[in-house]
């Protein structure tokens, strides 16, 4: 069987391709084209296959000739200089007459010189060989190929050897011509090629590296470069905002606080109020170690105060080499139950060998305010404020006694903010030798939040080792602590103080009844944290045989974050307690190893690798928390001196066991399939639910390299993908299944001195519920046109089936709501990645990367049929089959009535109702609003390079996505006694007539925080950052004694365009998107290398 | 080595228990008990709700201001399926099930001594029994709505709920009623007559034991129309002189502190450092933000002048915004000083026998009327012994003094619709005053989250 194919693979690769009409007419033999491949054949049977090919007969006489000698020839080229090969080769001379071709042994002729030359080639970048190589003389099609170790040996017949020009050449490297010389051995390494499907990809934590060519999956990668990490952002999640198509990050304005990434839409269910769900977010994994991501639920309830923060920023983005986006099932199922909202791998930068390079960097900057918030003013907010008592029927002179100052005007907003300041050091030093290299760095940040006593001071430390004990044995070492210090003293509410108090009486902090003076707060209260992660992993791997290896890999993440809140008794945040202590001391500590096995070989064409392993992963979370009241003496914060203190710790684990395998086969690099499983064991889940297989299958075909594409200049590659699999979701917090009983209420936990449990409400036991299952389609091209084009296009269909969620249940159960895999949903979308080197001059380039990514969401199913689950009516969110998960439900708004000043409504019946009556209505009857996710988003990036400048500019934008702002800063004179109001509000209703969208003010009102009245368009385009540098020429860094030396600047957010642009002078989206407004960033640095 | 490597997957939780791991021995059960006695004190069941509506909607009590009032909807009668406030309740006894199924279900398999198991199991049948009752009276027409009790009751909760368990659904009051007796039974076969709760610490009137169980299967028979049983187990409880009525002079007084009274047959316990907002803090004179629970003047018009239980002695007086309020002294403080709250008390059970003595099979109106007259006289040492012959002027001679006895103590809205009267309000602000016996109004709806949530879920007529 195994014959037959192969012989069956040999005349295929025989087959002379050649226009087979009109040959007889053309008698020229240097202009008739043929094609030769052939492979340990008689050159008997390659003579025939000319003359098939050519309609040329040949004469010989086999008494004279060897004709039978068996030789391997692959050559392309006029019959001419196919003879002229096979004559060197054998000492033939072939004579041309009409249509045969005589074939006499040479006569005389100089013997050509031969040499037989052996060598390796290897990937520049990561040393590794590169098998599949091809090697000819410059001007023939004759050559070598490289083995699966990157060997080759040739035999070269040449007149002049030592001026032989060798070509290497493999697609997705630049092509390397070397003059043999003298050379008998030659290494060589290949470049890969910058642009488009050449890059090398991250394609795992368990795979190798592989040329974008050969993935079959989908993955975005985003390199150093692109990611652009001079910009003044503290953490990598948020620097990937518009780089990758189907990546959509929710941003937020708050320093240091976790974003949202949605990979192809949201893979779980959205969670609100009491209801759990797994986590919506993706794995993320430095080095092969997973990141702590903090989760709520399991913990006490003792420890709701604790602040979360982002263990994301704890990575420093100068050390990042590379980030690569696990986006469909056979990129993701390597990491099977974890991997169904992608996977996102960053990979650390490593040292090379070479001469001891290091480097230093610092860069500064400043932040502004932009869509800055318009609230009123002093007399403005007093003017309404009277207004309001009077509609609410005061008199006038009531109105005005109880509306406070007239005259008085403070700027909340001004007092609490500033220009922010950022700062960032940076130090690297790394180089080598061919056994060992490392890499060290050290970085320092020190941000500043936009609210006063806000900032962040990161310290990061890196160190990457990498040694080879030998040949086969090899170690790489990476430790990396981050200390970090942040005070986060007051969220942003102060600055909706009414603008007609003063902030000091008579030289101290005005004190407002219950109400905390921010300045005073500043002064005098204290909430920072102090963290520290360690993220360290050892790895080794021993080459067994040339084609077997096994390695093994151990990592630790270490997450410790002590928190201090102190509310003074000098102001009203603490007064009534007297002073009131909070510490919160979270420590979280896992570990991950795993062991694998690889088999990687090459026969002739066939590429396998095949890859079996196993993991052990464990996670721990400690807390302790202390909390004082009745402080003796302000200034004296510390436990001991509380006159009342209480204590809670509460601590939960969590362990997966995995098995994993994986199948990578190709066909002379043109055929590709893929298959991946896994196998997890979880202790979150009960029972036989523990285990959850998951799997993949995945092919590609690289068009381009059949032969009718060939040589092809319009369409210079061309690859289609398809891949189907399965990955799952567990993370829903631990022993969600078991039943928990708590032993601490808030009623007291004991029955006449017996301690009490009771059944925790949200945690019902459900021995059924099992992992989320995400099966993942996706149908994938790649082209590349005219070798300049990069196009990746992508369809893909996720159905997630099994989604856990809270399900109404019957109240008999004794639950309100149930975690259970109630439902399942559909991800539909496309994605197209487009990268160009536009220009490509020595002194000119200018290269544009731009992505899309649209999404659409549907809840198929929910809960057996069985009631929609809805949230709080200011969360306007449901759940409800047949729209999108992240839908916003409500009411329409019909505007104000001109005659009475007030607002209608529609019920769900298109009925005009009041504030009121619509309140009153079910959450059932609402309708849907809008979606919370876009329609699409993308980014355009733009980079030029200019002799020794480079600038690049990138703009973001997003399509379709509605917010619902909440009501509290435009709540027509409601608690307007209490707060200022947005400038919004001048427009109100004033009398009969007045056609406004502001209704009349009255300080008790209904509002109907749900209506579409609070709904906006977020659809923007925006200038998100432009970059200059400029690298100082060579030449002048070395009469500096420098290696190197740049200076660069950058400038974040500098415009907006939103779609609904609103009112000039007033508060629309722009303003109102965020609650802390964003800032547009301007910083400067220097790099140099020493 | 693969099974090694995967023990690390046996997790338990270390700041909560679960399930399994909380009944592994007796001393979880008997935690879990303690939680069951424990969750009584909800504001949905005995620390409000359970006290008050029906009184509220019956006639015994008016709010002593305008706004953010309690139960408002049930006062006006215009509760919905939807804004219910007694949802909660609902809620609230079936999650207090669900803990002492688990109990119930959990506890055979448990290590530990089985006297101690059998005990256990037996205080939560009676507590399991108390919240059918309780859900009984709520959420269903009295038992002879029909004459067999054939009408729809409540879903009747004998086990742990899953949710991939079929859909609950309701059984009729006659099966109700004998899920409640069947417990009762079980448990007062199971008790031992030491008449002591398997926990430690407070009084035995804080538990279920044999004559606390008795006591509240002699009610149970009482709704039941079962009258023959009601007779017999209230007069077996009452010869047992366990309990002795407390006199004329100590009434007040056995309705301070946490001492249960010499009459007291089951109270719920408060922990002594208990400080939070109790039932109290709705009478509570000093307590501006709470207090609204004030008495009706149909109540306390029905006191003569020389029954301690009257105005002058019983209540507290107030003048809010120039209006004169009476404050019950049953619950006179919340806080620090709130009181246990009593569910039953031998004077109930002498009312009990004296209205069965009427009505069982072979009546006897000497027992009824001194029964009767006992308690009239225990408050009104004035009264002259009454004789009544006729049996409705008895039970409504009955109905009055247990208005009169049991008021504030969650009692009139059930007797007036077991005994088919007619709610007449006078003293009453409500747009809905009167309620003619069969409205709609006097069943409480059920949750509309549970109908949607249950397709097999019938909600009481007229909702």
């Amino acid at each position: 069987m195994k014959k037959i194919l192969l012989r069956h693979l040999v005349v295929i690769n025989c087959f002379l391709l050649l226009y087979l009409a009109g040959f007889a007419q053309q008698k020229d033999p240097s202009n008739i084209k043929i094609t030769v491949n052939a492979q340990e054949k008689p050159i008997l049977e390659i003579l025939k296959h000319i003359e098939k090919q050519t309609g040329y007969k040949f004469n010989y006489d086999l008494s004279l000739v060897n004709l039978n000698e068996k030789t391997s020839i692959q050559a392309e080229g006029s019959l001419n200089a196919v003879l002229n090969i096979l004559s060197d080769r054998y000492d033939l001379e072939f004579g041309i007459n009409g249509n045969s071709i005589s074939i006499r042994r040479g006569a005389k002729k100089p013997v050509k010189a031969s040499r037989t030359i052996t060598g390796t080639v290897r990937d520049k970048e990561s040393g590794s060989p590169i098998p599949g190589v091809n090697i000819h003389i410059k001007g023939t099609r004759q050559g070598a190929v490289t083995n699966g170790n990157g060997e080759f040996i040739y035999k070269i017949i040449a007149d002049k050897i030592d001026q032989t020009i060798l070509v290497f050449s493999y697609l997705g490297m630049k092509t390397k011509e070397i003059i043999l010389g003298n050379q008998v051995f030659v290494n060589v390494n290949l470049e890969s090629e910058s642009v488009g499907m050449n890059e090398l990809v991250v394609t795992g934590s368990y795979t190798k590296d592989k040329r974008r060519e050969d993935v079959v999956g989908s993955i975005g990668q985003v390199s150093a470069e692109r990611l652009q990490t001079d910009r003044p952002i503290e953490s990598f999640d948020k620097m990937l905002e518009g780089l990758v198509a189907g990546v959509q990050v929710e941003t937020t304005t708050e320093l240091n606080t976790p974003v949202k990434i949605n990979i192809r839409g949201l893979g779980s269910l959205p969670s609100f109020g009491a209801s759990k769900s797994t986590s919506t977010q993706p794995l993320y994994v430095i080095d092969g170690v997973p990141m702590y991501e903090q989760q709520r639920g399991d913990e006490n309830i003792k420890f709701n105060g604790e602040s979360y923060l982002n263990p994301l920023s704890n990575v420093n983005p100068d050390d990042i080499k590379s980030i690569s986006i696990l986006k469909d099932a056979t990129a993701s199922a390597l990491y099977g139950a974890n991997g169904a909202n992608g996977v996102v791998i960053i990979t650390t930068k490593s040292g090379t060998a070479g001469r001891t390079t290091i480097n230093v960097s610092a860069d500064a900057g400043i932040a502004t305010f932009i869509n800055q918030y318009k609230w009123l003013t002093g007399p403005q907010y007093y003017s309404l404020l009277r207004e309001a008592y009077i509609n609410g029927g005061r008199s006038a002179t009531e109105a005005s006694q109880l509306s406070g100052s007239k005259l008085i005007n403070t700027d909340w907003f001004d007092l609490t903010q500033r220009n922010a300041i950022y700062q960032n050091y940076g130090l690297e030093v790394s180089g080598g030798t061919e056994k060992t290299t490392f890499r060290f760095s050290s970085g320092y940040r020190n941000q500043q939040s936009s609210t006063l006593r806000n900032d962040l001071q990161k310290t990061y430390v890196r160190l990457r080792l990498d040694h080879e004990f030998s040949d086969k044995f090899k170690l790489s070492i990476s430790l990396s602590p981050t200390f970090s210090k942040s005070n986060s003293l007051s969220d942003y509410g102060a600055v909706t103080l009414p603008p007609n108090l003063p902030p000091y009486t008579d030289g101290t902090f005005t004190d407002f009844l219950g109400v905390p003076n921010p300045l005073a707060v500043f002064e005098q209260n204290e909430n920072s944290n102090k963290g520290f992660e360690f993220l360290g992993n050892v790895n080794a791997s021993y080459q067994i045989t040339d084609h077997l290896s096994i390695s093994g890999t151990f990592g630790a993440d270490a997450y410790q974050n002590k928190q201090k809140q102190y509310f003074s008794a000098l102001n009203a945040t603490g007064r009534t307690a007297n002073g009131r202590l909070e510490i919160f001391d979270r420590a979280y500590t896992s570990y991950i190893g795993f062991v694998q096995t690889a088999y990687d070989r090459t026969f002739k064409q066939h590429t396998i690798n095949f890859l079996v392993g196993t993991q052990i992963e464990n996670k721990m979370t400690d807390l302790l928390s202390g909390t004082g009241t009745n402080f003796t003496f302000d200034r004296l914060r510390v436990l001991s001196t509380a006159g009342v203190r209480s204590s809670a710790s509460s601590s939960s684990e969590n362990a997966t066991v995995s098995y994993y395998a994986s199948l990578g086969y190709d066909f002379a690099k043109k055929y590709y399939l893929n298959l991946n499983s896994r196998i997890d064991k979880s202790s979150i889940f009960g029972g036989d639910k523990q285990v959850a297989f998951n799997g993949s299958v995945g092919a590609s075909w690289i068009v381009s390299k059949e032969d009718f594409l060939r040589n092809n200049e319009i369409l210079t590659f061309l690859k289609f993908r398809a891949t189907y699999g399965s990955t799952g979701n567990s993370r829903i917090g631990n022993y969600s299944a078991k039943g928990l009983y708590d032993f601490g209420t808030s009623s007291g936990t004991n029955y006449n001195g017996n301690v009490a449990a009771t059944p925790d409400g949200t945690a019902a036991p459900n021995p059924d519920l099992g992992w989320e299952k995400n099966f993942k389609f996706n149908l994938g091209v790649d082209f590349n046109l005219f070798g300049k084009v990069d196009v990746t296009a992508e369809y893909y269909s996720n159905r997630i089936t099994d989604l856990i969620s809270s399900a109404l249940v019957p109240y008999e159960t004794g639950f309100k709501t149930i975690s259970a895999n109630t439902s399942k949903t559909r991800n539909r979308g496309f994605e197209l990645t487009v990268g160009t080197q536009i220009i490509n001059n020595k002194n000119f380039g200018w290269n544009l990367a731009y992505n899309f990514g649209a999404n659409k969401n549907k809840l198929i199913s929910f809960n057996k049929g069985f009631g929609s689950l809805y949230s709080s009516r200011d969360d306007a969110a449901a759940l409800r089959e047949g729209n999108s998960t992240n839908a916003i439900y409500g009411y329409y708004w019909a505007g104000v009535d001109p005659q009475s000043g007030q607002e209608m409504f529609y019920d769900n019946n298109g009925k005009l109702s009041t504030a009121s009556e619509i309140n009153s209505l079910p959450l059932s009857s609402t309708s849907v609003l809008g979606d919370r996710l876009p329609k699409f988003q993308g980014g355009l990036i733009n980079s030029f390079n200019l002799n020794k400048f480079s600038f690049s500019f990138n703009i973001l934008y997003s399509y379709g996505a509605d917010k619902l702002i909440y009501y509290s800063n435009e709540a027509d004179g409601r608690n307007l006694q209490n707060r200022n109001q947005s400038v919004n509000l001048l427009d109100r209703w004033q009398k009969p007539g007045d056609v406004t969208d502001v209704p009349q003010l009255l300080i008790n009102r209904s509002i109907v925080s749900n209506s579409s009245r609070y709904l906006y368009d977020v659809s923007y385009l925006k200038l998100s950052n432009v970059a200059l540098s400029y690298k100082l020429p060579e030449q002048i860094a070395v009469k500096l004694h420098l290696q190197s030396f740049s200076l660069f600047t950058n400038a974040t957010n500098l415009f907006y365009v939103y779609k609904d642009a609103g009112t000039k002078g007033r508060n629309g989206i722009a303003e109102k998107r965020f609650t802390t407004p964003e800032t547009s960033a301007f910083t400067g640095g220097i790099k140099i290398g020493l | 080595m693969f099974s090694s490597c995967e023990k690390i997957l046996d997790k338990e939780p270390r700041d909560k228990l679960s399930l399994a791991d909380l009944f592994k021995d007796t001393q979880g059960a008997r935690a879990a008990l303690s939680g069951a006695y424990h969750d009584l004190l909800s504001d949905a069941h005995y620390q409000k709700n359970m006290m008050v509506y029906p009184d509220l909607l019956a006639g015994n009590i008016k709010y002593s201001k305008m706004v953010n009032n309690r139960l408002e909807d049930i006062y006006n009668a215009i509760q919905t399926p939807i804004l219910s406030s007694m949802n909660d309740t609902y809620f609230t006894l079936y999650k207090e099930l669900n803990n002492i199924n688990n109990i119930i279900f959990y506890t055979p398999s448990a290590s530990g001594s089985d006297l101690d198991k059998a005990k256990i199991i037996a205080e939560a049948k009676c507590l399991r029994a108390l919240l059918h009752f309780d859900l009984v009276r709520i959420y269903a027409r009295p038992f002879n709505y029909t004459s067999d009790g054939s009408h729809i009751g409540i879903v009747i909760n004998l086990k742990p709920q899953l949710y991939g368990d079929p859909a609950p659904v309701r059984a009729t009051v006659a099966q109700t009623y004998q899920a409640i007796i069947n417990d009762l039974s079980e448990a007062i076969a199971a008790f031992d007559n030491n008449n002591s709760g398997i926990l430690s610490g407070g009084y035995k009137q804080n538990y279920f034991t044999k004559s606390s169980a008795q006591a509240l299967l002699a009610k149970v028979y009482l709704n039941a129309n079962n009258w023959d049983k009601a007779f017999s187990t209230s007069d077996e409880l009452i010869k047992s002189n366990q309990y002795t009525l407390v006199s004329n002079a100590d009434y007040i007084n056995s309705w301070i502190g946490r001492k249960p009274s010499s009459e007291s047959i089951f109270e719920i316990a408060i922990e002594t450092d208990f400080s939070g907002t109790g039932l109290g803090s709705y009478y509570e004179l000093a307590n501006t933000t709470y207090r609204q629970y004030a008495a009706t003047a149909d109540i306390t018009s029905l006191y003569s002048a020389t029954d301690i239980r009257r105005s002058a002695t019983m209540f507290n007086n107030i003048t809010i915004s120039e209006v004169n309020y009476f404050f019950t002294k049953k619950y006179a403080a919340g806080g620090s000083l709130q009181t246990p709250l009593k569910v039953l008390r031998l004077s109930e059970l002498y009312l009990i026998r004296a209205e069965a003595a009427a009505e069982k099979s072979v009546p006897d109106f000497a027992i009824a009327n001194a029964d009767l007259n006992l308690i009239r006289k225990r408050g009104d040492a004035a009264a002259v012994n009454v004789n009544l012959l006729v049996k409705t002027d008895f039970i409504d001679a009955i109905l009055l003094e247990r208005r009169k006895e049991l008021a504030f103590e969650g009692n009139l809205l059930f007797d007036l619709n077991r005994r088919k009267k007619n709610i007449v309000r006078i003293d009453c602000k409500s747009n809905t005053c009167n309620l003619n016996n069969g409205d709609y109004r006097l069943v409480m709806p059920l949750p509309a989250d549970n109908i949607i949530a249950n397709n097999s879920m019938i909600q009481n007529q007229g909702y």
